[in-house]
């Protein structure tokens, strides 16, 4: 069945509900031990929980993490905003509100200040969000150790013991052969002091978004089959040395094209015609805001 | 400008969907039917059945008209609707020398009681590509069926069960001892939650046998090959219906619910030094459907992840276990077609300043001459 | 008007769990539930997260048999030991003891311990209480400082503490009264009791 045959049925039996299919599309079960990994999740900032993890009609790997936490919580008055590299009209973000507005009737929006509740795959958008929202990350990786060591039975006594020496080794060699660290996007991170956490594949240009902020950020990896939490007002530092600092993508001396930001994250664009390099803000819902101010 | 980034959303998404639609559907020949699926290419639907972890035939066949013969995208849709249905009860384990039998081989004894039982299998045909044309098979359909009836009126019917071939070993103390669970010791469910590792038994079995054909298979040949010594001898392969037996919701009595169609391969491999001396070690593989090459590389790998070293990929039971699912593998790698660019720009990032700090460095360095 | 169904009680519910959760020490009240009895909002909380996969028990006064009645037959969570259960029910705000001896988890798995629900009086805070605990920690922005939980046993709030001494091994305590305001400390928050 395509994707637009399946919505029109839903659509005119009025509730998901009448197709056998559950509020949310979830089964309580389902649900409730999706919550219990989430509240298990805030209590221990930054430590992986491990989760059923159902099958979607969404395959593993596009989001059935972010997806599942999102199908946990969304209540029919949320207005939801899905974003993919920052941007809202992403195939694979349409794909994915269209399905939880089927099974919900949630509202969608574009405006990050709107909506009470994001999915996002890869970044956080730019303006700042408020305590009355929540950011659900969408994670392909969720063990930062994976980088340093394969196996899930050793990662997992790594974090028992707060063994995180190999991480830090890891960052030492890339100093020694390239002067400089290197980890570009899924920037290890150290959560409330305790658990190394990876941040998912957002750019290094969102990490201090995670800092101390008024939001709840949940994380969903479906196909590796854990949840993890960052809870308002907690300390995430991102690892680095004293004269060996993080630093977030420079785009010094750039502006995007279309709304002239000089403080947003830039997507680099080649012209077809003149081979120019062009820079557009990553978050397109800002983006168009600024336009249309 | 000529951007156009991944995006236009419900539109360009349906128009995909069509277009693949259209695909299956611009050839002249009649559309397939799905009775056709089930009958004629009766292996293909097994395989997604026992991939998609659901044992429906009909919806298998479905599947694989849909995913327009994609294993693993049939095996998937199954998954994917075998997720939204309520789990009513469980069923009750039966031991599998209930089986109805039709096929039943060993290759560790000449003849076992009970008898080789070939069964419909391809093994030793020559494989010739057969040129017949269209009109042939119906022909030759008719001829068969009328050949195979009326010799079926003077063949021996076969028993109605079999004695298992791994018994007469055990009852001569030649192999290994089977723990057998406590009955409130209910098999761990992977479904249910996620896998830890080292694996319990039953979560590893089931892993397997919901596992990727070719993926298994991979791993176990590694294995027989040289990664690895299992030296397997397939103490005994059958393909047959074991009952689904249910307890009645009202009565509380068991009863039959119905039949599947599995695969049963238990293999023989070198023997251990146990503490009550040398035994044959088992491995154990079952699946849905009549699946040869995945049941006994089921069982190679079950006795490989037992051998406690981690020397080669298939004795690592997280190496083995992590890998193996063809829904989840299939997910994960299509889903590198999704745009990455953020991503992208930030390694770019990194790169440009690494080459700033290499260039730097080398007009820093005074030249030797 | 349309009765809500018990999906969305549940999903509203857990919401409001999940904020109380992300920000210990604030009070939020459950939306309204469809039995408005004795134990409504209780009941109402513990159906967003209770199923036959999970065990419960329930602890000291207040109806403990009769709660636990209710709660297998809404939920048809397993009744267990107080000391292996996933929830600690503790019905009276007095736990005896058995907050100190619920599951903590393990190193390699800490989420695999209780959630304590203390069913309490009220914990409607009036604005001169004399504070008697601090709160630090993940959700609070600096320290939040709570009045007497009325109906919850002196002792309580430093057997939490000593429970959660080894971060990240603990208990998530989740606080309720009948009203169906709701309020949580979980093991990653700093509790201090304070001297008066």
């Amino acid at each position: 069945m395509t994707l637009s045959e399946w919505i029109n049925r839903n659509k005119r039996d009025g509730r998901a509900k009448r197709l056998d299919y559950n509020y949310a599309f979830l089964d309580e079960v389902s649900k409730r031990e999706i919550r219990r990994k989430i509240l298990k999740a805030v209590a221990i900032p930054g430590y992986q929980v491990p989760f059923g993890s159902r099958e979607l009609p969404v395959a593993r790997g596009w989001g059935t993490g972010g997806i599942q936490i999102t199908l946990s919580i969304v209540l029919p008055e949320d207005i939801l905003k899905v974003i993919d590299q920052g941007c809202d009209g992403s195939v694979n973000a349409v794909n994915i509100k269209r399905f939880v507005n089927v099974v919900t009737g949630v509202r969608i929006t574009t405006d990050t200040r709107e909506a009470t509740l994001i999915q996002t795959r890869h970044r956080i958008p730019e303006e700042p969000m408020t305590e009355r929202q929540i950011l659900v990350l969408q994670v392909p990786y969720p063990e930062a150790l994976r980088e340093v060591e394969p196996s899930e039975a050793v990662t997992r006594r790594m974090h028992a013991e707060a063994d995180y020496s190999r991480m830090w080794l890891f960052l030492y060699e890339d100093i020694v052969k390239f002067d400089e660290i290197t980890i570009g996007y899924r920037y290890p991170v150290t959560v409330n002091g305790r658990y190394i956490m990876d941040p998912s594949p957002i750019p290094r240009w969102d990490i201090p978004k995670l800092h101390m902020a008024d939001t709840l950020y949940l994380f969903g990896a479906g196909r590796e089959k854990r949840i993890y939490a960052v809870p308002p007002y907690t300390p995430v530092v991102p690892l680095e040395f004293e004269d060996y600092r993080f630093r977030v993508e420079d785009f010094k001396g750039r502006a995007c094209e279309r709304c002239g930001a000089t403080d947003t994250y830039l997507d680099e664009i080649i012209d077809d015609v003149s081979g120019r390099r062009l820079w557009f803000c990553s978050d397109t819902g800002y983006c168009d805001k600024r336009c249309s101010r | 400008m000529g951007y156009v980034a991944v995006k236009g959303g419900i539109d360009a998404i349906e128009n995909a969907c069509r277009a693949f639609e259209f695909e299956r559907m611009k050839g002249s020949s009649a559309p397939l039917g799905a009775d056709q699926i089930r009958d004629q290419l009766f292996l293909l639907v097994d395989r997604v059945m026992s991939e998609g972890s659901l044992y429906a035939p009909d919806l298998a066949a479905l599947a694989v008209r849909q995913a327009a013969g994609d294993t693993l995208e049939a095996a998937f849709l199954l998954r994917a609707y075998r997720t939204t249905r309520p789990r009513l009860g469980y069923s009750i384990p039966q031991p599998s020398d209930r089986m109805r039998v039709v096929r039943r081989i060993s290759a560790a004894f000449k003849d076992v009681p009970g008898g080789q039982v070939l069964g419909p299998t391809n093994d030793y045909t020559l494989r010739l590509l057969n040129f017949e044309t269209a009109d042939g098979p119906r022909i030759r359909k008719m001829r068969l069926v009328d050949e195979i009836l009326r010799g079926a009126a003077s063949a021996e019917p076969l028993p109605e069960t079999f004695p298992r071939v791994i018994d007469i070993l055990r009852r001569e103390n030649l192999i290994v001892g089977t723990r057998r669970p406590a009955a409130a010791d209910a098999p761990f469910d992977v479904t249910k939650d996620s896998l830890p590792f080292p694996a319990p038994r039953s979560a590893a079995l089931q892993t397997l046998a919901r596992g990727e054909t070719g993926g298994l298979l991979l791993l176990a040949y590694s294995n027989m090959r040289g990664y690895g010594n299992i030296h397997p001898t397939i103490g005994e392969l059958r393909v047959g219906y074991l009952p689904l037996r249910v307890r009645h919701p009202l009565t509380g009595e068991a009863c039959t619910a119905g039949e599947v169609k599995v695969t049963e391969a238990e293999i023989l491999a070198k023997f251990t030094d146990q503490t009550d001396g040398p035994r044959f070690t088992v491995g154990y593989g079952l699946c849905f459907g009549h699946n040869e090459v995945k049941a006994i590389s089921m069982a190679i790998l079950d006795r490989s992840m037992q051998t406690g070293t981690n020397a080669s990929p298939s004795e690592d039971g997280e190496f083995v276990l992590s890998h193996v699912d063809g829904i989840e593998s299939m997910g994960f790698c299509n889903h590198w077609k999704l745009p990455h660019y953020v991503d992208f720009q930030s390694d770019l990032d990194r790169l440009r300043r690494a080459k700033e700090i290499y260039d730097a460095q080398r007009v820093d360095q005074p030249k030797q001459t | 008007m349309r009765i809500p169904s018990a999906e969305m009680i549940s999903q509203r519910a857990f919401r409001r769990l999940l904020q109380a959760m992300s920000r210990p020490g604030r009070v939020y009240v459950l939306p309204p539930a469809a039995d408005n009895g004795r134990w409504g909002p209780l009941l109402a909380l513990l159906e967003s997260l209770l199923d036959h996969e999970v065990r419960f028990a329930v602890v000291g006064d207040g109806g403990p048999e009769s709660l636990q009645a209710a709660i297998w037959g809404r939920t048809r969570s397993r009744v267990a030991a107080p000391h292996e259960a996933d929830f600690l029910i503790v019905a009276g705000g007095d736990s005896g003891g058995e907050t100190l001896r619920a599951r903590r988890g393990t190193l390699q798995y800490p989420d695999a311990s209780a959630t304590v629900v203390y069913r309490v009086k009220s914990l409607l805070f009036a604005e001169g209480d004399e504070a008697r605990v601090s709160l630090r920690g993940p959700g609070i922005r600096e320290e939040i400082r709570l009045g007497e939980i009325r109906g919850l046993a002196p002792r309580e709030l430093g057997y939490l503490r000593e429970a959660n001494a080894e971060f990240p091994l603990g208990v998530d305590a989740v606080f309720i009264d009948d009203a169906g305001r709701i309020l949580c400390i979980p093991r990653s928050t700093e509790i201090r009791i304070m001297e008066n």
